[in-house]
């Protein structure tokens, strides 16, 4: 079993075929390289490939680093997903494997336990909510009453522009344990803002704005609005004045250059996420369809 | 894809480029802001924050099965990757 190692792939776009490499274990023990070859319309060949995106990062010029609290956080982490998924052990193995707390532990080498750990579970939240497992679990009328009071500065924070503009889709949102979660780290993050490191802040800006372009999605899906997808940017720029205001001098030219910044952390981070929609290639026909760069990206990958 | 005359693979190849472009654009800002605002700790925490940020999600992306499924281990090691768009994937064992 397992004795054929991919190596390579070539693909010959005038002959429409496809050179795989392979590396067999001979009799001997020792290794053979062997080629085959496969028409690029074969069903039992896949019909594209992505190069590895990490080779993109070199020109960053530093070496991604993981930060020291990681494997404790994971324990907690795994810990606190067990409890906001009731028990459900498969489930909980499923989301475990996603390692949403490296992806914290990748992206703030630097920041304390306590502070990687709440930045965990705002960042898994937001996927969950993207991935459609914040789903229906009660009916609006049985927990309305009970939670929407306490959630609605999370909606607000997330959508203020749905709240102003008509009802919010609640009908859509019907998990109360997740938005309770979002809720509460909204709340502590703006009134502890201060105290948390200022990657923390930038990071929590970042998943927050994500959940909020997608609840935004959503909204808009239902309403038809266009408008609504520039949200995500409007919103972008208000938090990035608020951190400006607090945080850098008052020239124009900061500001500038630090939107400029984030619009090009989102748009490779949402285009690098395009290779897992690999059944779902509209995202790839919408990326390559829209001009330029653009925030905009955002609402049409999460409307896939 | 198809309004820019885009066949599947070219228009993978062309949001990899967009990436490529992405960071070079990321790395000219960053030198800019980092040159004019250098004596702001914090503006250039956040900066390299953003910088922090891009390569870990990108390197998270091979770390577990999310994006890759049981085999992200192989796709990690040999850097290159077939996406199943349908038919049935070559069966190596």
């Amino acid at each position: 079993m397992n004795k054929y190692r991919p190596m390579a792939w070539i693909i010959n776009t005038q002959t429409r075929t496809i050179k795989l490499f392979i590396k067999v274990a001979g009799k001997n023990g020792e290794d053979q390289h062997l080629s085959v070859y496969s028409p690029l319309d074969s069903k039992s060949m896949s019909s594209y490939h992505i190069q590895d995106l990490r080779l993109v990062l070199p020109p960053l010029d530093f070496d991604v680093r993981v930060n020291k609290h990681c494997a404790k956080a994971n324990a907690l982490f795994r810990e606190w997903l067990k409890e906001s998924l009731r028990g459900d052990v498969a489930r909980t193995g499923e989301l475990s494997n996603h390692r949403f707390d490296l992806l914290c532990a990748l992206c703030f080498p630097t920041i304390d336990l306590p502070q990687l750990l709440r930045i965990s579970k705002l960042c898994a939240l937001t996927f969950l909510v993207g991935d459609g497992h914040v789903q229906a679990e009660t009916s609006p009328s049985q927990w309305h009453s009970r939670y929407v009071p306490r959630v609605e500065p999370a909606f607000k924070a997330l959508n203020r522009s749905a709240v102003h503009s008509g009802s919010i889709p609640r009908s859509d949102l019907l998990n109360p344990e997740h938005l309770l979660e979002v809720a509460h780290s909204l709340r502590t993050m703006q009134a502890q803002e201060l105290k948390y490191s200022v990657p923390v802040a930038f990071g929590t800006n970042i998943f927050l704005r994500f959940t909020g372009t997608i609840f935004s999605s959503l909204y808009s899906s239902r309403k038809a609005n266009t408008q609504n997808h520039h949200l995500g940017l409007l919103e972008t720029f208000a938090i990035l004045e608020n951190i400006y205001d607090r945080n850098f001098s008052n020239e124009h030219t900061d500001v500038t250059l630090f939107t400029t910044l984030w619009i090009h952390t989102t748009n490779i981070v949402i285009r690098s996420q395009v290779i897992r929609w690999r059944k779902q290639v509209l995202a790839a026909r919408e990326l390559t369809r829209l001009p330029g760069p653009s925030f905009l990206h955002i609402q049409t990958c999460t409307r896939v | 894809m198809k309004g820019r005359g885009f066949t599947l693979q070219a228009a993978v190849n062309d949001i990899r480029r967009g990436i490529q472009s992405e960071v070079g654009k990321f790395i000219d800002a960053h030198k800019s802001l980092i040159a004019h605002t250098c004596d702001n700790e914090d503006a250039v925490t956040v900066a390299n924050a953003m910088r922090d940020f891009i390569a870990g999600f990108i390197h998270w992306i091979y770390e577990g099965e999310r994006y890759f499924g049981k085999r992200h281990e192989e796709v990690a090691k040999f850097g290159w990757v077939f996406m199943d768009t349908g038919g049935d994937e070559v069966d190596m064992s």
